[in-house]
């Protein structure tokens, strides 16, 4: 690929980054007013109202819906072309940069021990960047974008269970874990749950997971079975919006699985706050740009 | 719907019970993990009075222009991480705090002490608590970043919810319990 192709890879990326903290993708929107029409308590319902109404604010005059610019990760389909994963870092990186800086938006990203800001959301390891391969998307690659806030990111959590807890011991785990949340997380919560693999497949598969837009199931019927059943005990624990009380605590639970080795059963559960923030777009080696998900 | 104004008069503070929604009108400090790491472990000298005053867990994005602070982004962040300075901040004279999430039994005996409220604030609505500041008066230790001290003027900051009063009634964590219970039933059903 030549160089205007990484250019245009920066400029999606910049954007999206701004784009996932201002505009709520759609699914989610309709979910909270779904939530909204559902929640019987009468304080969770007033807290439902105004989400909707920070997230018409935001929209209008292009505010951050929450303030926590979250630490950058994108997931990036590629179809079935050629380029330079380097180069693509590396546009990625920038795009982050200077987001940040266009922006002023705050920086998150510090030390984990001197607790040193980096100042731009970057570093060694930021943002970071998942790679899937998509042949379906032809000549062309899709970006999305998940500045993942950390009140949330906080209050996930993983475990190496036994083989023998079974998959009683996954809802018990995902219950425990959701309940501990509480309303610390900004819950209503899209839950991403990962079954199997090893220690970091686990934490990546629940990840992946809540990158899934609101409202599609898993094709595998015995992990579309555990959503189902786990939506249903999830907002039967009672913690209401923001933890006051109610029937919605979650807008969705989504599990992804994968093989494990036959004396593990990893599990990891990644809570995402009602903000859902997500922006993706397509570019195809032509440079066409096609953004998609928001509200507009 | 009840308004009040900082600092919180103590008739005031004696009317208001968990679940009330209120708006908030004066001065704010804003301040977090870092902040209260440098007044209570590093013990600077803090750079102003808070008896009275109404402090929000948050650290904004912002910007220095014409020699002004201009907060372009603000809201509120998890409480349970400032729990271990809570009751130092109340013994400042504190009276409100802004926050999301439960706070535990640890420290809500605090709040009966000291005659102090603890407001939940909707956890990632910063749009709009953004647009209920009107200026920035101060920033203390910029060295922080968005961590730094902030006195902001506010114009009805809300709705809140009073989510622990003064007599010691602790909203959220009445709900966290009834969760815990919740999650026994659930855990036997499996």
């Amino acid at each position: 690929m030549n160089t205007n192709f990484y250019e245009k890879i920066k400029e999606v990326s910049e954007v999206l980054y701004y784009k996932a903290l201002t505009v709520i993708p759609i699914d989610v929107v309709e979910k909270i007013k779904r939530a909204y029409n559902l929640e019987e308590s009468l304080l969770g319902k007033r807290i439902l109202d105004i989400i909707l109404r920070n997230i018409d604010i935001a929209r209008k005059r292009n505010l951050l819906v929450c303030q926590d610019t979250g630490i950058p990760v994108y997931l990036v389909e590629i179809g079935d072309m050629e380029l330079s994963l380097t180069k693509l870092r590396n546009s990625i990186r920038d795009g982050v940069r200077n987001s940040t800086l266009k922006n002023h938006l705050r920086p998150n990203m510090v030390h984990p021990i001197t607790r040193l800001n980096t100042g731009d959301n970057t570093g060694k390891y930021s943002p970071i960047i998942h790679i899937e391969l998509n042949e379906k998307l032809g000549k062309a690659i899709k970006i999305i974008a998940l500045p993942k806030g950390s009140g949330s990111e906080n209050m996930s959590a993983l475990t190496m269970l036994r083989p023998a807890d079974g998959v009683n011991g996954i809802k018990r785990f995902v219950l425990e874990t959701v309940a501990n949340a509480g309303g610390k997380g900004c819950p209503p919560y899209i839950v991403g749950i990962g079954i199997g693999g090893n220690f970091e497949q686990v934490a990546y598969l629940a990840k992946k997971a809540i990158f899934r837009p609101l409202g599609y199931r898993n094709e595998d019927e015995m992990a579309r079975q555990l959503e189902e059943e786990l939506f249903f005990s999830i907002n039967n624990l009672g913690i209401g919006p923001m933890g006051v009380g109610g029937k919605i605590t979650a807008l969705g639970v989504h599990v992804e699985i994968s093989e494990t080795h036959i004396s593990s059963l990893p599990v990891a559960v990644n809570i995402q706050c009602w903000r859902g923030e997500r922006a993706e777009a397509i570019v195809t080696e032509d440079l066409q740009v096609k953004y998609m998900g928001g509200q507009d | 719907m009840k308004v009040l104004t900082t600092p919180l008069d103590k008739n005031v503070i004696n009317t208001l019970k968990i679940g009330d929604e209120v708006y908030i009108s004066g001065y704010v400090y804003i301040l977090r993990d870092a902040t209260l790491r440098r007044i209570f472990e590093e013990k600077s000298n803090l750079p102003v009075e808070l008896k009275g005053q109404v402090v929000l867990f948050g650290a904004p994005s912002f910007i220095y222009d014409k020699g002004e602070y201009k907060i372009l982004s603000v809201g509120v962040t998890t409480s349970q991480r400032m729990e271990k300075y809570i009751p130092s901040l109340l013994s400042l004279g504190v009276k409100g705090i802004i926050g999301k999430g439960e706070l535990s039994e640890l420290v809500t005996p605090a709040f009966k002490d000291k005659n102090a409220v603890y407001f939940l604030f909707v956890g990632g609505a910063a749009a709009l608590a953004t647009s209920c500041i009107e200026r920035v008066e101060k920033v203390w230790w910029e060295d922080l970043y968005g961590e730094a001290l902030f006195k902001v003027k506010v114009n009805s900051l809300g709705p809140a919810f009073v989510a622990i009063d003064n007599m010691g009634n602790n909203l959220l964590l009445d709900n966290k319990k009834k969760v815990l219970d919740n999650l026994k039933k659930l855990l036997q059903e499996i």
